[in-house]
């Protein structure tokens, strides 16, 4: 297979949408369930784990820039085989593809769940993903100029989720955030590292920058889409700090949802009801695009299409989750999918930073020797 | 060709979803509020307020009522009676018995925390003598639904009268999570045969401790938060005034004290720890009022008296706080938070529940308040 | 087709041809047909045949411009000659017997002398047409309220008056295999984007059809897409929203015997537009147009929202209302959704039924239909008050769209998102909304992007598609069309400012 990947250049798409698009596959399931796991290990010093994060992430996806940028318009699957030869490489390849699988999966089963706690107990599991299959193979059939403006508009058509939060604003209790400054530094890192399932999804780089117009301006719009994301992230966990005492907050499954539970208008009361089909509009960015980066990611593999690809991950989609019933399962198999991504995400581009340098090095002597 | 493959798929998938059930409004009884009384041991007995639609009559409200252990259990039970699916998505106010309130509320409110369909802002309410009296107390004045009128009470006076500060399930829970202070509910009691609220129920943890009468209502909601725009009636003593008296009437007329009638704009509460050996808490009080009415005429162009009837009123508030607190000093009942102030001053920032049950009894608070007349009418 | 055409005028060459070979011919090709004249003269020993369908051309003309000066000629018949004295100006001479077949049917007269290598062709087309009349689908309250006719040469009268410049371009086109029409594109030379014209040709030429009945049918057949719902390209009756797109960069298009107009492309946002807005002050026309898009957004999803939420959702209504609400249903014997199909259908009959019915007759009908039988729905316990609300506000939302195809696509999308909330509640209206946007996301008209200028997102042209700036701040065409050029006068200019008291 070729390294860099040539893309058609009416495929490509202005840097300007990275924004959404970073934040469309971070912001998730995620994000409705993580203050309860940050403030288990940091307490009421959540916020600093999250901002903790933030200058991770920004540490790994410059890490992953700088990858990136030792070659021409390479994506990860390419990049591996030039590092790892053709076997390996397109196992570690297989790896990306299966994590891309399995997040998919996890975000389609807690969102399942989170429908079946909140509305409906007795509604089938299999026919809520076919509806979501359904919306992910038509967005996906009609190629990343779909996908970009799909993750575009979801994004900006989910954005006033937040505003409804002011209402617990005002009921908070700053008291729960004293004494300040009191989490240790190894409590202040577990935060952080249960904070990484909400921000995976920036791995779609790898992936998608072969796809983008101009490289040169990547950077603003990636680090505010990032930001976004972390922004998001730690409104959410501090409200729900100062909302709930911390007894309760240990407890409550999906924290965030809870925090729309008071808030009633003159027109319409329980907003959480609404909130959780809206969310159905910040879950698809994220469904669409791993599913895309699936096929994309086999079609650079083993050149096996993209339609082929989509179908059938779609219905080992369906059977998953016609089988995975119990919430035990659900749980276990999003806390795998966090670690794996730990590892795969977190930790992984600074093992293949150092690799890809030296084999530059390596490479252009040999070249010059050529010449 | 794709449009024909998606909407196969969409009728593939409606065939297999029509397994969500539906609640349609004219099929399901709407409860709006829950009344929950202790009969036997262990035995609880719910009265629902429910709403329902006919053909016939339009809009009915009536009770039902189920026996049980659980409330889920009590709510299955009463389903028995009813024609109608009870669904509890509208909640409004849930009432607890006195007795039942003082074994302690926790085991059933659980319910209500875990059920995620539930909304999180209705109102708790503790009632004299059992709920279901209050529930279904048949009467002409109140509209056509004994909870709606309740909840009305509640929510509507909430911001100008002197009632307890409104408690959600939310805001109970998370007093009664936190340590180091407890929640407080309003109770509510039969005066004329009208439900009305009667006073403020001190809890300890989940449990019913003690009472403060409604007069104190309104100082009580000053201790515990900003309060603006309500009014209030002082009595003070005659004699320090007596010299600003503009003489329509001579002192010895005066029997029974100065009354005045006060309209608050703001109140400011603040609370810290002073002397942390000592356990010694100050409450600094600023409030901001407008002379309403005074009984006697006392010559306020003076900027002396004026400075007088200030001291005077903060003096008496004061004692009456110190009244307040003494009492739930007695019951061991935290309801201002003293104990979060302590736990923010230690130095890993925590403190059990056992240890603060201890050390309450003891604290002591100083009340400092501060009152200030901004206006005193169109008249001097 | 048009190749097939031109390659053929070599090869049947007839001419030069005896008279009599040459009526029989003609005869020939048009078997049966009374209406043919075919006259011969004879003058100074020559032969001369002259004939035309009599009711296609102006027959007075051709006695008083035709035979009058050639039979009373002095000199001798030839085409030179006869070219020379007929005085009208549209002569031509032509050697093809295909071309003098179709001319026929075109309203031209053929004078042929015999043993002439060309045969001589006067245009003198008499076409029954109406007279220019005020817009019926798409009225307006300013502006101007003329519109197309079916003449296509009316047409392109208006249109050359109101684009009086000649960088404007209208070029001929013959769709149709059998039956063959004109088709004029016209497009700005200097502003139009160049793809958008040559894919548009490309199209027009590449189509096979046998006929094509109108404009309406031609966009169908020429969009790029069409197994979707949207309309791709707008179609309108209004020679002012015509000339309005054709100077903003567009391309449009104008069929013979039809009296709308094609712009292309469209996007969603263009549907909505109309020229009114630019007629009324900015602040106004800016609020009508935000209008009418809520409009559209609402009338989708007001009758779904209240199936679901009736059905499945009543925690969302406040208690108040859920109690008004409540009342007005309990005497319903249907569930919601049956109830909102039956109102649905009731009100789409009543339009339907509106538009077919004469004027007068239609207006009737709008009024007993809404108030008797809908104050009767509600008495006979079919449906609830407050669904009636719900209905008729959402139709009426429908009917603000300036586009007609855009309400009706609007009204017809609502059945499926109805039959969705009824059966899964909120997710199944969600889910509708995200396959509706993902379905317009595909979308494409004429290559470009069907949600331009939202995306790819360009927020300097949601000037003029959401909103309208004063005149002054409208410096440039919108990028989404791609023009050739983008600037319509200096924005310094523009902005230039004077002292108070100058």
């Amino acid at each position: 297979m070729e390294i860099n990947s040539n893309v058609k250049s009416r495929l490509q798409f202005p840097a300007f949408y990275l924004f959404f698009i970073m934040y469309g596959a971070q912001t998730g399931v995620g994000i409705m369930g993580v203050p309860k796991y940050i403030f288990k290990e940091a307490k009421q010093d959540s916020w600093i784990s999250i901002l903790l994060a933030y200058i991770l992430l920004i540490t790994i996806v410059s890490v992953m820039l700088v990858i990136l940028k030792q070659y021409e318009n390479a994506d990860i699957f390419g990049i591996q085989v030039d590092i790892f030869g053709k076997w390996i490489g397109k196992l570690f390849g297989t790896i990306y593809i299966l994590y891309f699988f399995f997040t998919l999966l996890s975000i389609l089963l807690n969102y399942i769940e989170v429908i079946k706690v909140y509305l409906f107990p007795t509604i089938s599991s299999f026919s809520m993903g076919l509806l979501f299959i359904i919306l992910i193979i038509y967005c996906v059939l009609g190629g990343i100029r779909t996908i970009v403006g799909l993750t575009f508009f979801f994004v900006i058509l989910s954005s006033w989720i937040l505003f409804p939060l002011y209402d617990p604003i005002t009921r908070m209790d700053w008291d729960h955030f004293v004494p300040m400054f009191h989490a240790t530094v190894p409590e202040l890192l577990k935060g952080t590292k249960a904070t990484t399932y909400s921000i995976t999804g920036f791995e779609l780089l790898f992936v998608i920058y072969p796809f983008i117009q101009n490289k040169e301006k990547i950077k603003l719009p990636l680090f505010l889409g990032l930001g976004y994301t972390i922004i998001s992230i730690l409104i959410v966990t501090v409200i729900s700090i100062g909302y709930f005492s911390p007894l309760d907050l240990a407890d409550i499954d999906w924290a965030t949802l809870n925090l729309f539970k008071n808030v009633s208008y003159s027109f319409i009361e329980r907003l959480d009801n609404l909130i959780i089909f809206e969310w159905m509009m910040v879950i698809l960015p994220n469904l669409v695009l791993h599913m895309w980066g699936m096929t994309y990611g086999m079609k650079r593999l083993y050149k096996i299409s993209q339609k082929t690809t989509l179908y059938t991950a779609s219905i080992i989609t369906l059977i998953f989750i016609s089988f995975i019933k119990h919430d035990k399962d659900v749980t276990m198999l999003t806390d795998s999918i966090a670690q794996i991504g730990f590892w795969l995400l977190f930790v992984y581009p600074l093992i293949l930073l150092p690799i890809v340098l030296v084999k530059k090095k390596m490479r252009r002597p040999r070249a010059e020797v050529k010449k | 060709m794709k449009l024909i493959q998606c909407s196969l798929l969409i009728m593939v998938s409606l065939t297999l979803v029509s397994c969500i059930p539906t609640k349609e409004i004219e099929r399901i009884g709407v409860i709006t509020s829950r009344g929950t009384d202790q009969i036997e041991d262990g035995e609880i007995e719910t009265t629902l307020m429910i709403y329902q639609f006919t053909k016939k009559n339009g809009m009915v409200a009536m009770p039902v009522f189920g026996k049980g252990t659980t409330i889920k259990g009590a709510l299955e039970n009463a389903k028995l009676e009813s024609n109608f699916d009870l669904v509890e998505g509208k909640i409004q106010l849930e009432l607890y018995g006195m007795e039942l309130a003082k074994k302690g509320i926790f085991p059933y409110l659980d319910t209500l925390n875990r059920d995620a369909r539930l909304p999180d802002s209705m109102y708790l309410a503790i009632s004299v003598p059992t709920a279901k009296e209050i529930l279904t107390k048949d009467e002409q004045s109140i509209s056509n639904n004994v909870g709606e009128h309740l909840h009305g009470i509640i929510e509507e006076n909430a911001p100008d009268h002197p009632i307890p500060p409104r408690i959600t399930l939310q805001s109970f829970l998370t007093k009664y999570y936190d340590i180091g202070i407890d929640p407080t509910l309003p109770i509510i009691g039969i005066e004329d045969n009208i439900p009305k609220i009667k006073s403020i129920a001190i809890f300890r943890n989940d449990k019913l401790v003690g009472e403060i009468e409604s007069k104190y209502l309104l100082l009580f909601k000053i201790l515990e938060q900003t309060v603006k725009n309500d009014k209030f009636q002082l009595s003070l003593p005659m004699k320090p005034f007596e010299k600003y008296l503009k003489g329509y009437r001579k002192p010895s007329q005066i029997k029974d004290g100065l009354h005045i009638a006060l309209g608050l704009v703001k109140s400011k509460e603040h609370s810290s720890l002073v002397d942390k050996q000592n356990k010694l808490f100050q409450t600094n009080i600023t409030l901001d009022v407008n002379l309403l009415e005074i009984s006697e005429s006392i010559d306020l162009s003076d900027e002396k008296s004026l400075t007088l009837l200030e001291k005077e009123m903060g003096k008496k508030i004061e004692k009456r706080a110190q009244e307040i607190f003494a009492r739930l000093q007695e019951m061991n009942a935290d309801s201002f938070g003293y104990g979060k102030i302590y736990r923010m001053k230690q130095k890993n920032g925590k403190l059990t529940e056992k240890e603060w049950r201890e050390i309450y009894p003891n604290i002591k608070v100083e009340f400092n308040v501060k009152t200030t007349i901004s206006r005193h009418g169109s008249v001097d | 087709m048009r190749k097939r055409f031109r390659s053929n005028k070599q090869s049947d060459n007839v001419f030069p041809i005896a008279i009599d070979e040459l009526k029989q011919l003609v005869q020939d090709n048009f078997p049966n047909n009374p209406d043919l004249a075919f006259s011969i003269y004879h003058h100074n020993g020559k032969k001369m045949a002259v004939f035309f369908i009599s009711y296609m051309v102006e027959n007075d003309k051709i006695e008083k411009y035709i035979l009058g000066p050639s039979l009373t000629m002095e000199k001798e018949w030839s085409t030179q000659t006869l070219l020379n004295e007929i005085p009208l100006s549209v002569g031509k001479t032509s050697t093809s017997i295909e071309d003098v077949l179709y001319g026929l049917l075109l309203g031209k007269v053929f004078i042929y002398i015999e043993q002439e290598k060309e045969i001589i062709e006067y245009i003198l087309l008499n076409k029954e047409k109406r007279s220019l009349e005020k817009a019926e689908t798409e009225s307006l309250v300013l502006g101007p309220k003329i519109a197309f006719t079916e003449s296509l040469i009316t047409n392109l009268n208006i249109i050359r008056w109101r684009i009086r410049s000649t960088d404007l371009v209208l070029e001929e086109i013959m769709v149709g295999k059998s039956i063959k029409r004109e088709v004029r594109m016209i497009y700005m030379k200097s502003i139009a984007n160049e793809t958008d014209v040559n894919t548009m040709r490309q199209r027009l030429l590449d189509l096979d059809v046998d006929e094509v009945e109108d404009s309406a049918v031609l966009s169908q057949y020429i969009e790029d897409s069409s197994s979707n719902l949207f309309p791709q390209f707008d179609t309108t009756e209004l020679p002012d929203r015509f000339t309005y797109a054709i100077t903003k960069g567009k391309v449009g298009l104008l069929l013979e015997n039809s009296p709308s107009g094609i712009i292309a492309p469209a996007s969603l946002f263009s549907f909505l537009e109309s020229t009114e807005d630019l007629y009324m002050r900015w602040q106004t026309g800016s609020f009508l147009r935000l209008a009418r898009f809520l409009a559209m957004f609402f009338s989708m999803i007001v009758t779904p929202t209240y199936v679901a939420v009736i059905t499945y959702h009543f925690e969302i209504i406040p208690t108040q209302l859920l109690l008004s609400v409540g009342e007005s249903r309990a005497s319903v014997p249907f569930p919601p959704l049956i109830e909102a199909l039956l109102i649905e259908f009731m009100l789409e009959l009543l339009r339907e039924a509106g538009a077919r019915l004469p004027t007068k007759v239609g207006q009737t009908m709008g009024i007993v239909g809404g108030i008797v039988i809908g104050q009767a729905a509600v008495q006979a316990g079919i449906t609830s008050n407050i669904l009636i609300i719900v209905a008729a506000m959402s139709s009426l939302a429908s009917f603000t769209a300036p586009s007609y195809l855009l309400g009706t696509t609007v009204r017809l999308i609502r059945f499926p998102l109805i039959l969705l909330s009824g059966i899964l509640g909120f997710i199944g209206l969600m889910f509708g909304i995200c396959l509706l946007i993902i379905h317009l996301l595909r979308l494409t008209s004429l290559g470009t992007p069907y949600l331009a200028p939202l995306y790819p997102l360009s927020l300097q042209d949601f000037n003029n598609v959401f909103y309208r700036l004063p005149f002054n701040m409208e410096n440039n065409r919108a990028k989404f069309n791609r023009p050739k050029d983008l600037v319509r006068y200096s924005a310094k200019e523009a902005r230039k400012k004077q002292d108070i008291d100058e």
